[in-house]
């Protein structure tokens, strides 16, 4: 241990909490003390300034654990939760709150002592990635005021650099005037990955159907009382409920986000950056830190943009679209197509996350990509002249998975005649990819979790032990805590890999990147099947923009290699799509909760009750529901009674 | 009576028919409006029967609900009040010097971790009161290789057909399955380098289970009897075997071999 850390336990149950005491203490650590509710625990933390907080979520007098984490957050304290109950829903509103781990009761001294391993690393981790990121932002703040451009270039890369770090769909910078009442604003929106287009302030009120002049003052006078701080989803529109301008705006760019930072400029002026995003949970206490942190670069680049600022040359630039960066984007995210503002913002967290050595979490639906993804965040870091190896856990039987993945000695189990080596030694100094996670057994997860922690492993039948260093990215489309309430996934090995989340949209979620993605599969489809396919009809990308892709971009790749098959000429009119019964039927499957996939029964459930309601109720004869589903009727009574299918509905005429 | 007369003298006969007609005519009437009327009535009463019976199903919904959620606290307070056992054996165990006393609270540690892994692993599996036992096993023998830190390399095999357990008889059958393991760890093996370990559950029936736990360790001291209730684990097991209807044989060969013959069928011992 580096540094001793100092741990304050919250547990309303003395004989529990003073057993945590003590192995801790065994163990190394110190204890500033036992508190048994929430606001007994914020006084110790005053008190005591304690690094850790190890907390119990159910508290006697009815105060809740999780009640404390947004203060601990803000202090930056890491903090573990103790908890008897582990259903899905509890593990949840854990996660909401962002421990770094937890950890379930009864527990031993050895779970403690793991899950404290994994929560410190973590949260070293996110220092470092914090670091690196305060470190990076102050490096391109400082390029761009050094650099000998010329003010309007200088502005134009304001965005980008801000971007990276703080993401936007609009952003808007305002600095009160030199002369009194007056105010000079620059406003970006976002239109792809780094293309951003300078608006017109004056043109964005007429579209927004307001006077720039009439709301001029309500402006400074905000401008002047402005804190600083974030506000997402809810929050965001109650603020802008009796704003005029922000008002209009949020409604006309759909924004539901904001974050916000005030700046004092030399002469007693005012500046203020707001971020605004359509993303609703958007903006996060430690990018308002960061933008505190940055606050120097800040000034000192609005300072040079205060005073050379010449409201007649920025409005030219207006006029043209902010020039592209130098950075070549498509050999940085090979293969990878999009530009919806969801998936935008997940090209910037691997970029983010790339360079760094922690682990990678890739949670997103089957055919969404997630080994590209896997593969562009090794080919980003620095292991990237290493070897990237793939192992699917969900192909290999369990038997053989870890013999797979540690290797095995030679006679270790019928069969193995060979020594051999296992992927994690094939993988060292590079990165594993290990996809499908979820499948991987419980047995096996044991060892997965050692390796992680010690970097270190024995192969299967051998008891040498081996050292090795290995990034490891894991990718999953299952529900984890699901997994880990039901029992199939140890709760420490998730939370060790849940190190850094980044979850991958379906392709439902980003239909604004059909057409691009559309042209990607044509123009590569094209090349591969030697067809000289160049277009696509506007019809054929209104059929592939209606439909709903479950299989997401796979599933795409697979219809425009048919449909390129079947086209004659340059232009793909036809789109083989699947045919989709429910439609015929009436009302479509709702989709409200996402990116969830149904499991055969809930889809069983579904389609029996459509196809009773087309039937208005009618279960037997001809036009009976029955007929409709090709069953006998009584087969059909029982499937209703055993799924549980409530008549309860009126069929009327 | 004048007045009678000729009314009937004038008809020439066929009011009668007409007046028959008519009762006629109102007597179908009656009872088709009768009949409307029943049907209306029992339509009605379908109707609020119908009503009803949506009551009771949301009532029985609800009552389900209410079952679950009471159930699901009712472990959460078990694993909380375990905790807190297990807490006190670790203050206990820190607070002791004498290493006989300090291996009996590791051997109650033990045991009651075998008792709260059936309660968290009752609380994952969809119905709330069974145990997936070959997954309770697997994860008990992890637990347990963890707590005994030998110096023998012990192979361990496992091999088990599906069985689940109501949480009466998971808990039992928990406790032996730990005191045949940790003889195995703590005597088995002593002195000896490697060492293999055989664990299987056979059913060829589905009702009639078999236990088996071998070793090829050093076996039972010559003189030893094992259902002399000398030691508190194989008093522990034999006692235990009976309470789930099972019987018990330990013997040695080539090594120990502990056989546990019983019974599952669906009922729990108190209902017999």
């Amino acid at each position: 241990m580096t540094m001793k850390e100092n741990i304050l336990i919250v547990e309303d149950e003395f004989i529990v909490g003073n057993d945590l005491r003590l192995m801790l203490i065994k163990a190394g650590y110190a204890v500033c003390g036992i508190a048994a509710s929430v606001d007994e625990a914020k006084a110790m933390i005053e008190r005591n300034k304690p690094t850790w907080v190890l907390l119990d979520i159910f508290l006697l007098d009815g105060s809740l654990g999780t009640d404390l984490a947004g203060y601990l957050r803000q202090k930056n304290i890491g903090f573990i939760y103790i908890s008897a109950n582990t259903n899905q829903s509890i593990l949840e509103i854990a996660r909401a709150t962002r421990p770094y781990g937890f950890l379930v009761k009864p527990f031993r001294e050895k779970d403690l002592l793991i899950m404290l391993d994994i929560a410190r690393y973590k949260h070293q981790n996110n220092l470092q990635l914090s670091l690196q990121r305060e470190q990076l932002m102050q490096k391109q703040l400082q390029q761009i005021i050094e650099a000998p451009f010329e003010l309007t270039d200088k502005i134009a890369r304001i965005p980008d650099v801000l971007q990276t770090f703080v993401p936007f769909d609009y952003l808007h910078i305002a600095i009160t005037g030199k002369k009194q009442h007056t105010l000079e604003e620059l406003s970006f929106q976002r239109t792809g990955y780094d293309e951003y287009e300078q608006l017109d302030n004056i043109a964005l009120c007429k579209t927004l159907g307001l006077d720039r002049n009439s709301i001029l003052s309500e402006k400074i006078a905000q401008l002047q009382n402005e804190k600083g701080g974030y506000l997402n989803d809810a929050e965001f529109r109650l603020w802008i409920a009796d704003k005029t301008w922000e008002g209009k705006l949020g409604n006309h760019l759909r924004l539901n986000a904001r974050l916000a930072v005030a700046v004092m400029l030399p002469a007693g002026n005012i500046a203020v950056i707001s971020f605004y995003s359509r993303n609703a949970d958007t903006y996060t206490e430690e990018q308002f830190t960061l933008l505190g942190r940055m606050e120097n670069g800040i000034r000192q680049l609005l300072e040079q943009v205060q005073q050379k600022y010449d409201p007649l040359s920025a409005r030219i630039v207006a006029r043209k679209r902010v020039e592209k960066p130098v950075i070549d984007n498509d050999n940085l995210f090979e293969g990878i197509v999009g530009r919806s503002p969801a998936f935008l913002s997940v090209l910037h967290s691997i970029n983010m996350v790339s360079a760094a050595p922690s682990s990678v979490l890739i949670l997103g639906e089957s055919g969404t990509g997630k080994e590209l993804i896997a593969r562009c965040i090794h080919k980003q870091s620095p292991r990237k002249s290493k070897p990237l190896i793939t192992v699917n856990c969900a192909a290999l039987p369990a038997e053989l998975i870890e013999s797979e993945l540690f290797g095995h000695e030679k006679g270790a189990f019928t069969g193995a005649t060979d020594k051999r080596a296992g992927k994690f030694e094939l993988a060292d100094g590079g990165t594993i990819f290990l996809d499908e996670i979820g499948e991987l057994p419980v047995e096996s997860q044991v060892k997965l979790l050692r390796v992680l922690q010690e970097k270190e492993f024995e192969r299967v039948g051998g008891s040498k032990v081996i050292k090795i260093d290995v990034r490891v990215i894991a990718a999953t489309n299952r529900n984890l805590e699901k997994e880990v309430a039901e029992g199939r996934f140890r709760l420490d090995l998730y939370y060790r890999l849940n190190v850094f989340p980044v979850e991958l949209p379906s392709l439902r979620e980003r239909k604004d990147d059909i057409p691009l993605l559309a042209q990607h599969f044509v123009d590569k489809l094209s090349e591969k099947l030697s067809r000289n396919v160049t277009d696509i009809s506007p019809d054929a990308l209104k059929a592939l923009r209606s439909y709903d892709w479950p299989g997401n971009i796979r599933e795409m790749e697979h219809v425009m290699e048919r449909s390129l098959l079947m086209t004659i000429g340059t232009v793909l009119k036809q789109i083989m799509l699947p045919k989709v019964v429910t439609q015929q039927v009436g009302t479509t499957i709702s989709s409200s909760d996402g990116n969830r996939i149904k499991t055969l029964e809930e889809m069983e459930i579904e389609h029996i009750l459509q196809v009773l309601k087309s039937c208005k109720g009618k279960v037997c004869g001809v036009g009976g529901a029955a007929e409709l589903l090709g069953l006998p009727p009584s087969t059909l009574n029982s499937k209703i009674r055993k799924l549980g299918i409530k008549r309860d509905f009126h069929f009327k005429d | 009576m004048c007045l009678h007369s000729t009314f009937v003298n004038a008809g020439a006969g066929y009011p009668v028919y007409a007046i028959a007609g008519i009762v006629l005519l109102l007597v179908t009437g009656i009872v088709i409006w009768r009949q409307r009327w029943r049907h209306h009535q029992a339509l009605d009463e379908i109707k609020s029967l119908r009503c009803k019976l949506y009551e009771f199903d949301r009532y029985l919904g609800n009552i389900t609900r209410e079952k679950d959620w009471l159930i699901e606290e009712t472990h959460h307070r078990v694993k909380n009040n375990l905790q807190m056992a297990i807490s006190l054996l670790n203050t206990q165990y820190t607070f002791l010097a004498d290493n006989e006393a300090r291996q009996a609270v590791r051997n109650t540690q033990h045991r009651m971790f075998a008792i709260s892994l059936v309660y968290q692993k009752l609380y994952q599996e969809d119905a709330l009161s069974t145990i997936d036992i070959p997954r309770y096993i697997s994860e008990l023998l992890d637990y347990l290789k963890d707590e005994y830190e030998v110096d023998t390399d012990i192979d361990f095999n496992l091999k088990t057909v599906p069985l689940k357990l109501d949480v009466t008889l998971a808990i039992p059958f928990g406790l032996i399955i730990t005191e045949a393991i940790s003889n195995i760890f703590r005597h088995a093996f002593t002195g000896r380098e490697k060492g293999s370990v055989y664990i299987s559950m056979e059913s060829n029936n589905g009702r009639h289970y078999k236990l088996l736990i071998m070793d090829n360790g050093v076996g039972l001291p010559v003189s030893f009897d094992p259902y002399a209730d000398t030691s508190m684990g194989f008093m522990l097991m034999t006692g235990l075997s009976r309470q789930v209807r099972g019987t018990l044989h330990i013997y040695n060969d080539n090594g120990v071999t502990v056989v546990l013959d019983f019974l599952n069928d669906g009922r729990l011992p108190e209902n017999l």
